[in-house]
């Protein structure tokens, strides 16, 4: 056989093996007991990443070799995860239905009823699946909804609201969430529950949607997010009753009855199931209880090793069930069948299972199980392997692993029982620290200080651009929190404090989401706790621009200003003293107390300068020309923007060249626009015209976006009727890109208005 | 509000209180004290008496829930004062001055006809043949067929039997109907729900949904006793 070393596709290395085993595809299918139209799928590239057991059972075929085998292993693992990241993750999209979906055909027909029931008064299309753990709610709801397509135009959302975790989603968070789907934007997305509520009912009032609501926890939770009549649909499912929410009808999901439990089993078998015989697979059924989630790892147990026949395990079940027959019937059942797949799995693969328990978000990485089992990222990714054959863990997007809540629990089960209390308390110790250690590292990425950290600890995992670092950050968001408040809990303040300073410039990029409050809370307590008033002022200033700039609260940012300034007072940290009247001056601003803010910008202002710190001096400058453009001094705010301009392009003043590249545009385009205000139509037009095209250059579509806008209304007011209309058509392509669409609209309106463009402004 | 710890259950007709057993074992394992009336299906007068006595002998508010003709009687018997809450499964919940018998008087066009067989000395049965079919689709048929050889006649005065107060009207209710029902049509339990203001769930089930999806029962029963 020809060695192939070449970096080649899965599909090629596929090829080349069977070819060299002289095998066509429907040898090679009957042999392995894959298909030959999934095989030829592999060989053309259209499935480039398979399944773990899959590959195993081709590579047995082919007989190769341990090398050959690995590479194909690697190969297909490569495909999976190139899959996951070039997959569109579309916002709350609805995830796949299972192939091998089973049954549920009068439940198929409830749903069916629900949507399409009149919308009477008192019922507003609302469906609640409930019924405990391993049911198969979710599954049968994702079943439903694909079902129900076409029935809904404007779109299917799906939206996991954690209702088992210690930290279900909250409301605000969901509502965000499903906004953001829904089309609106970031910034257009209001600060209050109850405003983003109303925003999402009239949405769905005139759309056609379907809304799934998985695993909700409480009424409180759910309220918000319920329709009030009109087009839009929701199915919710949870284990609870939600008694207290009216206008909703009920469906209580029973187990699957045995023929339907039965088929679902001989399904998963595939071509094994003949050899186990129909009777063994019934009465495996039957101790399965019919619950989906039980017959899927008992299946998947049999499938994977293929040693044991269903007529042992039906034994061995029932001799299990004899010895707990305390337990309520479907906890027994379901802890069974995962008893069944654990004990199976080598040492080292049962270690790293029970030990993932521990991890306190909702999903995670290779690199997370790594730290969890003690071993390396290749070791983890075996084990990870072997856990979603055994359909112990389940695999999400990019590379992500989860627990089924069920299965987390009786891994905790597991952890407790077989771990010692002193090893489970290392093992917490570990993953805290390096979660802590990763989320500071990464913030650091966005520091102008530190940029690529230089040396940090060997154990971490790579991150090698501030790309990589941003989406470790985000994706991880509820592991490295929960390490957070697990440190902050236990007085590691140190490393609690280090990680919320690592979050000032990184934050900034991801300023739309509901944690940062929490964690500078925690970095301002750990500051107190150590007794470093400077360093507690600068936690106050982020807890001022937290609710200043995403959360839009002013009086409460105000409060922060003041304690900031009393201690970074206190300890001479003239910087912090300095930020606190800027931030102090963004919040006046904001309540319209303009006199105020501009005193407040003038001594922030000024201390900078004192201090030499030019670019926050040129930042508060900038800030006071919109004070002052606000206040309708349009002279002053341009001799503010002037003088501004003039520092930036002095090589001596001071101001790093690269904060000074990125401001240049933003200050010429409010030049252009003091201009425009003062009636300088001309002058006004070149200076946008000419700030725009720097924008362009260094992609910041946010203000160019908005400068264009004013630009065309320039345009517009010169008579210049086609370059206005052409400067609205990219407005709205702009507003567009950053998903703006209320004002992208708006744009394409004016850009198509007549020839006599209403004024803007 | 103090939950409540104590659950009777009463039978419908045709069978008697074993049928409750999937149901007793979710709810023992939770703690409640369970205790089933054998009512003998005679007339709805005894059927009352007999949840009564049961209901005398507590020492604390119950959940009282009743199956099929058992939504009678507890409609009857659930003033008592140690009922603190009323529980339907495929049941009928009569209104004053209604029996089952008027309930089923009229029933809704095109819906199946219970297999009833004429009465026989003052008793009715179910046709043992149509009994898997009408009363209990969704079991096995080993089981549904020692179900209809096991089954209780029941007694004409117990059709006839006119509910004079109805507990509804005085306690809350809540109300399972089970969807796939061939003796009491779907329609006719979610218009009686509705009448009686009740908390409704459905279950994808048989009339026999008390042995068929004993959890869906007894997770209504403990949402009423919370």
């Amino acid at each position: 056989m020809v060695p192939i070393t070449d970096p080649l596709s899965f599909a090629e290395v596929l090829r080349r093996h069977r070819h060299a085993a002289r095998l066509t595809l429907e040898q090679l299918s009957e042999a392995s007991g894959v298909s030959a139209r999934s095989l030829s799928n592999m060989e053309r590239g259209r499935s480039r990443g398979p399944q773990h057991r899959t590959v195993t059972a081709i590579a047995d075929a082919l007989a190769l070799d341990e090398s050959f085998r690995e590479q194909l292993v690697e190969l297909a693992r490569d495909g999976r995860l190139r899959d996951h990241w070039t997959r569109p993750a579309g916002l709350c999209a609805l995830p796949r239905s299972v192939g091998d979906f089973t049954g549920r055909a009068a439940e198929l027909a409830w749903t069916n009823d629900l949507v399409h029931a009149d919308n009477s008064p008192g019922t507003a299309g609302v469906g609640l699946l409930t019924g405990s753990a391993g049911l198969g709610k979710t599954t049968f709801a994702v079943r439903a909804a694909h079902a129900l397509r076409t029935d809904f135009p404007d779109g299917v959302f799906f939206l996991d609201l954690f209702g088992m975790s210690p930290h279900p989603v909250a409301a605000g968070e969901a509502l965000a969430l499903l906004l953001r789907a829904l089309g609106v934007a970031d910034h257009e997305v209001p600060n209050d529950v109850p405003d983003r509520a109303s925003l999402y009912r009239s949405l769905l009032e005139g759309k056609r949607v379907l809304v799934v609501l998985d695993n909700a926890a409480s009424e409180e939770q759910i309220r918000p997010l319920l329709p009030s009549g009109g087009h839009g649909r929701v199915l919710i499912t949870s284990r609870r009753l939600l008694a207290g929410l009216e206008g909703v009808r009920r469906l209580s999901l029973g187990p699957l009855p045995v023929a339907e439990a039965t088929e679902l089993l001989t399904g998963i078998l595939g071509d094994r199931s003949a050899s186990d015989g129909e009777p063994a697979l019934t009465q495996l059924a039957q101790l399965c209880g019919g619950l989906p989630l039980a017959l899927r790892i008992i299946g998947n147990r049999l499938v994977s090793r293929p040693g044991w026949s269903a007529a042992e395990l039906v034994a061995r079940l029932a001799n299990e069930e004899r010895r707990l027959e305390q337990l309520s019937a479907g906890d027994l059942k379901i802890a069974n069948a995962f008893g069944m797949s654990y004990e199976q799995l080598a040492a080292s693969a049962r270690r790293v299972f029970r030990r993932l328990a521990l991890v306190p978000g909702r999903d995670f990485d290779a690199a997370l199980a790594a730290v969890a089992g003690g071993i390396s990222v290749e070791d983890a990714w075996d084990a990870l392997d072997e856990l979603v054959d055994l359909g112990l863990l389940q695999d999400g997007a990019s590379g992500r692993y989860r627990f089924h809540d069920l299965v987390r629990l009786f891994a905790r089960d597991r952890f407790r029982e077989e771990d010692t209390s002193a090893e489970r308390d290392a093992l917490s110790g570990r993953m805290t620290s390096w979660l802590l250690r990763m989320a500071t590292t990464a913030g650091r990425w966005f520091e102008p200080a530190y940029g690529r950290p230089s040396r940090p600890d060997a154990d971490l995992a790579e991150l090698s651009s501030p790309e990589q670092a941003d989406h470790w950050l985000r994706v991880n968001v509820d592991n490295w929190l929960g390490a957070l408040r697990h440190a902050a809990s236990s007085g590691l303040h140190s490393a609690v404090l280090d990680c919320a300073e690592s979050m000032y410039w990184f934050s900034d990029r991801w300023m739309h989401v509901p944690y940062w409050q929490e964690v500078f809370t925690f970095g301002a307590e750990a500051a107190a706790a150590l007794g470093d008033p400077a360093r507690q002022a600068t936690q106050m200033n982020l807890l001022a621009w937290a609710h200043l700039v995403p959360r839009d609260d002013p009086e409460t940012a105000l409060r922060y200003t003041a304690r900031a300034i009393d201690l970074a007072t206190r300890s001479g940290a003239t910087t912090q003293i300095a930020s606190a009247h800027h931030h102090a001056g963004g919040a006046l601003r904001r309540l319209g107390r303009l006199d105020e803010a501009i005193a407040a910008e003038t001594q922030a202002a000024q201390i900078h300068k004192a201090n030499g710190d030019m670019d926050r001096y040129c930042h508060c400058l900038g800030s006071l020309g919109t004070c002052l453009l606000d206040a309708g001094d349009h002279t002053k705010a341009l001799e503010q923007y002037l003088d501004v301009l003039a520092l930036m392009n002095d090589d001596r003043s001071g101001i790093t060249p690269s904060v000074a590249a990125f401001n240049r545009p933003i200050v010429l385009a409010r030049i252009g626009e003091c201009l425009g205000l003062l009636g300088y139509l001309a002058e006004a037009i070149t200076k946008l015209t000419e700030a725009i095209g720097l924008m362009e250059q260094a992609q910041l579509p946010v203000p160019q976006a908005r400068s264009l806008e004013t630009l065309a209304a320039l345009l517009a007011d010169e008579g210049r009727t086609g370059e206005s209309r052409h400067a609205y058509a990219r407005a709205a392509e702009v507003y567009e890109a950053i998903d703006d669409a209320e004002a992208s609209s708006r744009c394409r309106d004016l850009a198509a208005a007549s020839p006599q463009p209403p004024k803007a402004g | 509000m103090t939950t409540i710890k104590n659950v009777v259950l009463v039978h419908g007709a045709f069978v008697d209180g074993s049928g409750w057993q999937g149901v007793y074992d979710e709810l023992a394992t939770d703690g409640f004290r369970v205790r089933m009336v054998q009512n003998p299906t005679l007339s709805l007068d005894g059927d009352v008496a007999a949840t009564r006595q049961v209901l005398d002998a507590l020492d604390g508010p119950a959940v009282l829930v009743g199956h099929s003709y058992g939504g009678a009687v507890i409609s009857e018997a659930g003033t008592h004062p140690n009922v603190a809450a009323l529980v339907y499964i495929a049941a009928f919940a009569p209104d004053k001055g209604e029996s089952v018998g008027t309930l089923i008087a009229d029933p809704p066009p095109g819906a199946p006809v219970p297999p009833i067989l004429p009465p026989r000395d003052g008793f009715l049965y179910l046709d043992r043949d149509k009994f898997h079919g009408a009363f209990a689709a969704d079991l096995p048929a080993q089981l549904a067929a020692f179900m209809a050889d096991t089954q209780v006649p029941w007694g004409v005065d117990a059709l006839a039997g006119v509910v004079n107060e109805p507990a509804w009207r005085h306690r809350p209710s809540w109300y399972l109907v089970a969807t796939e029902d061939r003796m009491i049509p779907p329609p006719v339990q979610r218009v009686m729900a509705e009448r009686a203001g009740s908390f409704v769930v459905e279950a994808i089930g048989s009339h026999a949904v008390h042995v068929s999806q004993p959890a869906a029962v007894a997770d209504l029963i403990r949402q009423a006793a919370a």
